[in-house]
């Protein structure tokens, strides 16, 4: 499917594009926020991605999944931007972060959802991706390490740690309440 | 080949956490985004193909003015013409150098 339109955008149909915005920018979204920890950021993360991908279309070799080729790319991106947003002395630290979700997640969501939400952001950036590609995405420990480019070890290490810290920050929630 | 673990308690909570894009016209801003950068590459393009056109047209030009000089039928700059033949043996020397760089800035600009 993903290679009919690779086909068709590089054939000059730019509007052929518009699938791949369609089918990957929540998942895309999705880990740009949990590396990044801002939906702002993130946001434009998703954007410079899309931009990257479309210009480099042609130069994306068809032996990788378009797919991971595209995660990776937004996984970079992600990376990037935390690094210029340290920087720049804007991160939030934890105590931070817990207050502002707790103001967004003030109206209408639920309380276990706030919980869910809360613990995920406190999860370290690399843990929180480990965990997002390799649960949501249904990605094997392969393909994660593929699309992280980190080594196979590594990402086991990352998903135990993802693992315990969620579980345990879940755990202290509860019993804060 | 090794067993992956799946936690399904986790699994059930990195699923209720999936965050999507709050924006909902993300679509079309950046596929407008996506449209101008397209459109100002092909610009681009066409303006560096007028270019080349001009810049091989005065190659050859120059070339023929190099043989010209050599064989001697131009005769107003005849005593000018061993610093001539020099600087238009360099300039062509330059220009056929330069042809690749057009090539390359052709082949970043081009779309497909």
């Amino acid at each position: 499917m993903d290679d009919s339109y690779i086909d068709s955008v590089l054939s000059g149909d730019t509007e052929s594009f518009r699938y791949f915005i369609k089918t990957y920018k929540d998942m895309a979204f999705n880990l740009a926020v949990s590396i990044v920890k801002d939906d702002h950021y993130a946001e434009e993360v998703v954007q410079d991605a899309f931009m990257k991908a479309f210009n480099g279309l042609a130069s994306f070799k068809r032996t990788a999944r378009f797919k991971s080729w595209f995660y990776r790319i937004v996984v970079n991106e992600s990376f990037q931007r935390l690094k210029r947003i340290k920087k720049q002395h804007l991160t939030l630290d934890s105590e931070e972060i817990k207050s502002v979700s707790y103001e967004i997640t003030e109206f209408g969501e639920d309380y276990r959802m706030k919980q869910i939400n809360e613990a995920l952001k406190l999860l370290p950036p690399k843990e929180s991706l480990v965990l997002n590609l390799f649960y949501l995405e249904e990605n094997s420990l392969k393909e994660v390490a593929e699309i992280t480019g980190w080594t196979l070890s590594n990402v086991k290490v990352l998903l135990h740690r993802g693992r315990t810290g969620l579980r345990s920050s879940l755990e202290t929630s509860r019993r804060k309440n | 080949m090794e067993k992956e673990f799946k936690d399904d308690f986790i699994k059930a909570v990195v699923a209720k956490g999936f965050r999507r894009m709050p924006n909902d016209d993300f679509e079309n801003q950046l596929m407008s985004k996506i449209q101008a950068a397209n459109d100002y590459k092909k610009e681009v393009s066409v303006k560096l193909m007028l270019s080349l056109k001009f810049f091989v047209g005065a190659l050859v030009l120059g070339l023929i003015m190099i043989l010209s000089l050599l064989f001697e039928r131009v005769t107003f700059s005849y005593n000018l013409k061993h610093m001539a033949v020099g600087a238009l043996f360099i300039i062509a020397l330059m220009g056929i150098l330069n042809i690749e760089n057009y090539k390359r800035l052709i082949r970043k600009y081009s779309t497909s």
